[in-house]
C-alpha cells in the first residue's frame, strides 16, 4: 500500500476523488495510443506506417475540425499513414489532466501547453526531454523562447506560438473624447477616468489569477522583479513592487475605472473581453488572443492595439505555447517527427492563419510580421517581454497565492499594501517547502 | 465424500445427517456464489481506490516529484487539523450541508404536501416539477450564469427595471451573497428529487387516517403534523441522508460557478481537496482531505442505519 505503487495509487485516487471530483474532467483518461508504434516513418516520406498519435492542446489551439492545427495534423497524418487524434481541453483543466494521466503512466503522445506551465510539467514527468532530438533545429528559434520551453537546462519542447500583452483600445471612444492613446501610466489613468461614466468604463481588469498575470508588466515597468535571481525569495512586495501595485490596484478599487462585474470574470478570457467587445469599455490589456472574440463578436467595433503604456521602463509579459512529446508516449520517435514537422518553416501558415505569432525567427523577421500594424505591436514588444519564473510551483503561486491576494483586494477585504506583503510571505513559504 | 459401496441397504442415520448437512451447506454457499461476482466487482471498483486513497493520505506525495513519495505518518492529518483555514472550510461545509437540508427538505415537504392533494392539472405540474432534477449540472450552471449575469442577466435587469435595487450585486462574485445564491441554485436542482420521494411516502399513507383525523376535528396543520409526518418518517430520513451526503459531495454545484472563490467564500472540503490536488499537486494532503470527507459520510450513514433501520426493527 505505502510506497510500493505510488503511480497506481494516484490514478485510483482520482476515482475516489469520486468523493472529490465526481464526473469532472478526469473521466477521459485513456489515451488509447494504438499499435504501430514500431514504425517511425520519416517526415513526409509517405511510407505509410499506420498507427495513432494522441495530441492534447487547450481548446483554443485545438479548435474545430477546420482549425489550423487540425488541418495541419490531418495533412501530416495522411502523408504518413498515421491517425492523429486532436483533443481540445479547457485551458484550466489541461495541466491537471496532463499531470494526473501521466502519473498513471499514460498521457498523450504530443502536447501543446502554455509556456508558464513548462517547468511544472517537466518536473512532473509529463513532457519528455527533447534536448538531443532538437539540437539540429534550435537555431530556428529565439533564445528567450527556447528558455521558456526549458527547465533546469534541458529543452522540454519547441516554441509553437509566442505572444505578449498589449493595450487594446476603442478608437471611437478615445477619439470621441479627444483623448490620445496613452503611453504612460499617468496618461492611462487620466484617460481611463475620463472615459468612465454612466454605463461606460475606461479600463478592463481581471479577477483571480488573471489579475496577477496582468500585474507583472506593471511590476517590471516600475523596475521591480517577481523573485530574487536565485528564485528563492519573493521580491514583488519591495518598495518598487508596492508602488506599482498601489497604482494598479488603485485603478480597480480607488478610481473604479473597470466595469464592476470584472470581479466575477473568473479564469475565462471570454468574460474579460466581453465589455470591450460590447463597446462598453474603452481599453483593455490582453494578448493577440483578444482579437478573435472582437472580430467574431462585434466586427463593426473600431479598435486598434498599442504598446502597453510604460512606467520607468517598457515591459510586457511573455506568453505562448510550447509543443512537446509526452513523457509516457510509446511512440516518442513518431511523436517527435510530428512536433518537428509542425514547427518547420513550411507549416507556419497553419499557425499564422489563426492570428497567433509562430515562435520561429524566420516568421518573426518576415514581412508578414510587419504588414499588420496590430501584429507589429506584439512583434516589437517581444524585445521587452519577460518570462515568469521557471519554477514547478509557479502555477500555485500565480493561480493560488496571487489570485487569492488579488481577489481579497478587489473584494475590499484587504488593503493592497497589506495583501501584497502577505502574499510575498506566503510565496516565500511555497518556495522553501 | 459419500463413498458409494456396492451393497447399500438403507440409509443409516449417520448418512442421513450427513446429507442434511451437505444440503444446508449448499444452501448457505449458494447466496455467497450469487453475490460473489458483484461483491468482487464492487470491491475492486470502490474498495481498492478507497484503500489506495487512505494509503496515499499517509504519504508525502507530490505530482511535481513523481516517484519520490515518502511515508508521512499522520503529518497530512495533523497539518490540516492545526491549520485554521481547514476549520473554516470544515465549518462552511457544515453550513452548506445544513442550509441544503433546510431549504431542500423544507421546500420538498411543502411541494409534496401540495401535490398530494386534489389539484388542477396535478399530473402536468408533477412532470414539470421534475425537470430541474434531470437537467445536467453543467447545463444548470449555464442557465444560472445567464440568469445571474450582472449586466445582461434577466434577474438584475428586473431588479433595476422595477427600481427595487438600483445597483444590484454581481451575485456570483459578491462574498456577501455568493454562498446563499449557490445554496438556492443547488436547491433548484435537487428539491424536485426530495419532493418526489416525500410525495411517494405520503401516498403510502392510507386515506382513512386523514379522514379519521378530520372526523376528530384536526385542522390541516394538525393533520400534516400528526398524520403525514409520522407516516413519511422513513422517506424523510432517506431524503435527509441523501441531502446531507449529496451536499457534502456537491463539487460541481460549486466548482462550475465559482471554483470555491471569490477569496474562498464558497470553498468546501471537496473543492479544497481538488484544489490541493490539482493546483498545489499535494496528493498526500488532498487524499487526507478525501479521507476526512469519507469518514464524515460514514458517520452520516451510520446515523441513518441506527435511526431508520433500528426503529423499523423495534416495531416488528
Amino acid at each position: 500500500m505505502s510506497t510500493s505503487s505510488p503511480r497506481l495509487s494516484r490514478r485510483q485516487l482520482l476515482a475516489i476523488g469520486g468523493g472529490v471530483a465526481s464526473g469532472l474532467t478526469l473521466a477521459a483518461c485513456g489515451t488509447g495510443s494504438g499499435g504501430g508504434g514500431d514504425d517511425p516513418t520519416g517526415g513526409g516520406s509517405g511510407s505509410g506506417g499506420g498507427g495513432t498519435l494522441e495530441l492534447w492542446a487547450n481548446a483554443a489551439i485545438a479548435g474545430d475540425s477546420d482549425s489550423g492545427l487540425q488541418r495541419a495534423v490531418l495533412a501530416w497524418g495522411e502523408a504518413n499513414g498515421v491517425t492523429v487524434n486532436v483533443q481540445g481541453i479547457p485551458t484550466q483543466d489541461l495541466v491537471p489532466k496532463l499531470t494526473t494521466t501521466s502519473s498513471g503512466g499514460s498521457g498523450p503522445d504530443v502536447a501543446i501547453v502554455d509556456v508558464s506551465s513548462v517547468p511544472q510539467l517537466a518536473a512532473a514527468q509529463v513532457l519528455a526531454d527533447v534536448t538531443d532530438q532538437a539540437s539540429s533545429v534550435t537555431g530556428d528559434f529565439g533564445d528567450e523562447l527556447l528558455a521558456s520551453s526549458s527547465y533546469e537546462g534541458s529543452l522540454f519542447g519547441l516554441p509553437y506560438t509566442t505572444n505578449n500583452v498589449g493595450l487594446y483600445y476603442n478608437r471611437e471612444l478615445l477619439d470621441g473624447a479627444g483623448i490620445a492613446v496613452p503611453t504612460t501610466w499617468d496618461e492611462l489613468r487620466d484617460a481611463a477616468i475620463e472615459l468612465t461614466g454612466g454605463d461606460q468604463y475606461g479600463y478592463m481588469m481581471g479577477a483571480q489569477g488573471q489579475g496577477a498575470f496582468l500585474f507583472w508588466p506593471w511590476l517590471w515597468q516600475n523596475g521591480g522583479t517577481i523573485l530574487s535571481d536565485d528564485l528563492t525569495t519573493a521580491t514583488f512586495a519591495d518598495e518598487l513592487g508596492q508602488e506599482a501595485f498601489a497604482f494598479y490596484a488603485g485603478l480597480a478599487v480607488g478610481d473604479k475605472v473597470a466595469p464592476p462585474e470584472f470581479v466575477g470574470s473568473n479564469a475565462s478570457w471570454d468574460q474579460y473581453v466581453a465589455p470591450f467587445v460590447q463597446g462598453r469599455c474603452a481599453m483593455m490589456a490582453i494578448g493577440p488572443w483578444g482579437t478573435a472574440p472582437i472580430v467574431e463578436g462585434n466586427p463593426d467595433l473600431d479598435w486598434a492595439v498599442a504598446p502597453l503604456p510604460g512606467g520607468a521602463e517598457q515591459a510586457s509579459i511573455l506568453g505562448g505555447a510550447t509543443i512537446s512529446v509526452g513523457h509516457n508516449s510509446g511512440q516518442s520517435d513518431l511523436a517527435w517527427e510530428l512536433v518537428n514537422w509542425l514547427t518547420a518553416s513550411d507549416q507556419m501558415p497553419y499557425i499564422q492563419d489563426t492570428g497567433n505569432i509562430p515562435g520561429r525567427r524566420d516568421v518573426i523577421d518576415s514581412d508578414w510580421a510587419s504588414e499588420d500594424p496590430d501584429r507589429l505591436v506584439f512583434v516589437e514588444q517581444m524585445e521587452v517581454s519577460r518570462a515568469r519564473p521557471a519554477l514547478p510551483v509557479w502555477g500555485d503561486i500565480e493561480w493560488g497565492v496571487m489570485a487569492n491576494m488579488w481577489d481579497a483586494v478587489i473584494q475590499g477585504q484587504q488593503a493592497p499594501a497589506d495583501a501584497l506583503a502577505a502574499a510575498a510571505e506566503e510565496t516565500n513559504q511555497k518556495l522553501s517547502s | 465424500m459419500a463413498t458409494i459401496t456396492t451393497e447399500r441397504p438403507r440409509t443409516s442415520p449417520e448418512q442421513a445427517a450427513h446429507a442434511r448437512r451437505q444440503r444446508v451447506r449448499r444452501q448457505r454457499l449458494a447466496p455467497i456464489l450469487y453475490i460473489g461476482p458483484a461483491f468482487v466487482a464492487i470491491a475492486l471498483i470502490i474498495g481498492y481506490p478507497v484503500f489506495n486513497a487512505i494509503g496515499t493520505s499517509f504519504l508525502n506525495a507530490s505530482l511535481l516529484a513523481p516517484g519520490q513519495d515518502t511515508f508521512a505518518g499522520f503529518d497530512n492529518f495533523t497539518g490540516l487539523f492545526r491549520d485554521p483555514a481547514f476549520w473554516v472550510v470544515m465549518g462552511r461545509t457544515l453550513v452548506w450541508a445544513g442550509a441544503a437540508l433546510i431549504v431542500q427538505v423544507g421546500l420538498g415537504l411543502v411541494i409534496a404536501n401540495t401535490l398530494n392533494k386534489k389539484l388542477f392539472a396535478r399530473g402536468a405540474i408533477r412532470t414539470t416539477l421534475i425537470v430541474p432534477w434531470v437537467v445536467p449540472t453543467v447545463l444548470v450552471a449555464l442557465i444560472w450564469r445567464f440568469l445571474l449575469d450582472p449586466v445582461s442577466g434577466p434577474i438584475n435587469e428586473v431588479l433595476r427595471g422595477t427600481g427595487l435595487w438600483e445597483n444590484p450585486p454581481v451575485w456570483l462574485a459578491d462574498t456577501r451573497f455568493v454562498l446563499g445564491v449557490l445554496v438556492l441554485i443547488s436547491a433548484w436542482k435537487w428539491t424536485p428529487f426530495t419532493a418526489v420521494i416525500l410525495l411517494a411516502g405520503m401516498q403510502q399513507i392510507p386515506p382513512e387516517q386523514h379522514e379519521a383525523a378530520m372526523m376528530d376535528g384536526a385542522n390541516a396543520w394538525q393533520r400534516f403534523r400528526n398524520v403525514t409526518v409520522p407516516g413519511i418518517r422513513t422517506s424523510l430520513a432517506l431524503v435527509t441522508l441523501t441531502t446531507i451526503s449529496g451536499a457534502i459531495n456537491n463539487f460541481n454545484g460549486i466548482w462550475l460557478f465559482t471554483r470555491g472563490g471569490p477569496v474562498g467564500a464558497t470553498e468546501i472540503l471537496t473543492t479544497m481537496a481538488y484544489r490541493t490536488a490539482f493546483t498545489e499537486f499535494d496528493f498526500g494532503k488532498a487524499a487526507a482531505i478525501s479521507v476526512i470527507i469519507f469518514v464524515m459520510m460514514m458517520a452520516v450513514a451510520v446515523v441513518y442505519f441506527y435511526v431508520v433501520e433500528g426503529r423499523k426493527g423495534d416495531k416488528r
